[in-house]
């Protein structure tokens, strides 16, 4: 067959993305094609840098140029940043601006291991290539320094802005326990708490960030409608453990996003199981399926189930994340599969969020005028 | 989810918007103002309004609009009022109401 464009864009339709339903073609994550004789490049623009799938696709691409008749064929994967250049001029609201995707880590009740989950997420999103950074909005109760071990403070600038910390991995953190003596507390009334949130939201330089990871407090308070209300999330990933108590607080959780608007990406079930150094055996300490039963009477998915391991237990002590440490435990690839979940949805939410208005700021008088 | 397309103003200065499902609202400042759910506005608990439409003037006008988060716009008019947080699918019962 001839080797021109028609023919590898018609050919390269029959490779599918398995997320978003749709060819490659049409996505038009086909870019940049260059034909020299029998020589074809070309750049795949993904939705996202950490997208799991980007070597199948890629294997795929060259695999159906070849049998078309191409004696070489170079695929170069990229991604789109975010999609800023096709919008309007937005009003620059924070540094979250260059942040690709604010991703809330939460659960209705405190206990569950939501800043390991954070913590091992983000390392896990982090090895498959995404710039990732973690703000770590549990004011009263910080745990990412210790997860981390980090012990430095983050630099603050002349216009009060803040560096986040780099930690293991190129993660770029803040954490309330930079700033505060780690064995005084931290006693503030709401609306002091809700303005060290809004300080952190927006006068960290964040940079170019793929995802940002969002540890929240548990609850569903002040602090939890603050960062809701302030930034605009992609997502959230809600953590509970398998028992029915955790379950109700769960459930509020999740009715709280719901009603402020943002998607819930799944469910961590943390602490599914424990599996016996002698015996072997996986032994379900809190009981058995409380995530399966959640996640389908409220219709969200469960992404992942993390054994309790004591080994991967120490790892938050330790202060390196178990993903890191131990990447062959069941925790750790139980958080891979996690990450890249969580990478698809959202890629998914994009897809179909798109041209919708997120962060914007219009004095009326600049408005386009338009008929009703 | 209900979310904003476009957000526009009409000749007549009313303040429009373009949503996700194709359809389209526009509302006059007054009614909006109106239209606040704001704690200075409407009793927190009882639901009952406190806000006296007499008190709002027929040339009240909107000065700016914000998102707030993913679910609604805040919207500061010439009257010095601001604090109303409107979630989008109030807009939308505001505008099959209307």
């Amino acid at each position: 067959m001839l080797l021109n464009e028609q023919n590898i864009l018609n050919a390269l339709r029959a490779v599918q993305d398995p997320d978003l339903h749709k060819n490659i073609v049409e996505l038009n994550f086909v870019q940049n094609l260059k034909i020299d004789g029998d020589k074809v490049s070309l750049d795949l623009r993904l939705t996202t840098p950490a997208c799991p799938i980007r070597d199948r696709f890629k294997d795929q691409c060259i695999s159906i140029i070849k049998g078309l008749g191409a004696s070489e064929v170079e695929v170069t994967l990229t991604s789109s940043e975010g999609r800023v250049g096709d919008a309007p001029e937005k009003p620059k609201v924070s540094f979250l601006g260059e942040v690709a995707h604010i991703v809330g880590v939460a659960s209705g009740k405190g206990g569950v291991g939501k800043s390991t989950v954070t913590a091992n997420l983000a390392m896990a999103l982090s090895l498959s290539g995404a710039r990732v950074g973690i703000l770590d909005a549990d004011i009263y109760g910080p745990s990412m320094g210790l997860m981390f071990g980090i012990d430095k403070a983050p630099q603050v600038f002349e216009d009060n802005t803040v560096a986040p910390v780099e930690a293991k991995g190129g993660i770029s953190i803040v954490s309330m326990c930079m700033f505060a003596d780690s064995d005084k507390a931290t006693i503030w009334r709401g609306p002091m708490a809700s303005q060290m949130i809004q300080h952190f939201l927006n006068r960290v330089r964040w940079g170019k960030l793929d995802y940002l990871l969002v540890d929240f407090p548990p609850g569903t308070g002040d602090i939890q409608l603050t960062l809701t209300q302030n930034c605009p999330m992609a997502g959230v990933v809600v953590v509970t453990t398998p028992q029915e108590v955790a379950l109700a607080d769960c459930r509020k959780g999740l009715a709280m996003f719901d009603s402020v608007g943002v998607p819930v990406v799944g469910i961590v079930e943390n602490m599914s199981y424990f599996v016996c150094d002698g015996c072997g055996k996986a032994h379900h300490i809190f009981r058995e399926g409380g995530g399966e039963r959640i996640a389908k009477t409220l219709a969200v998915p469960l992404m992942a189930k993390i054994p309790l391991e004591p080994a991967v237990a120490d790892c938050g002590d330790l202060g390196t994340p178990a993903v890191l440490r131990y990447p062959n435990s069941l925790s750790a690839k139980a958080f891979m599969e996690a990450a890249d979940q969580m990478v698809r949805t959202i890629a998914v939410f994009d897809h179909e969020g798109e041209g919708v208005l997120k962060n914007f700021n219009y004095e009326f008088e600049n408005l386009p005028e338009e008929d009703a | 989810m209900l979310q904003p397309k476009k957000v526009f103003r009409t000749p007549e200065g009313k303040l429009g918007f373009e949503w996700n499902d194709g359809s389209r609202s526009a509302f006059s400042p007054r009614q909006l103002r109106l239209a606040c759910p704001c704690a200075l506005c409407v009793d927190e608990h009882t639901g009952e309004k406190l806000l006296d439409p007499s008190s709002v003037s027929e040339n009240v006008k909107v000065l700016q609009v914000q998102s707030v988060g993913r679910y609604a716009v805040g919207i500061s008019f010439d009257d010095g009022h601001r604090s109303g947080i409107y979630p989008y699918d109030k807009l939308m019962e505001l505008t099959k109401n209307a």
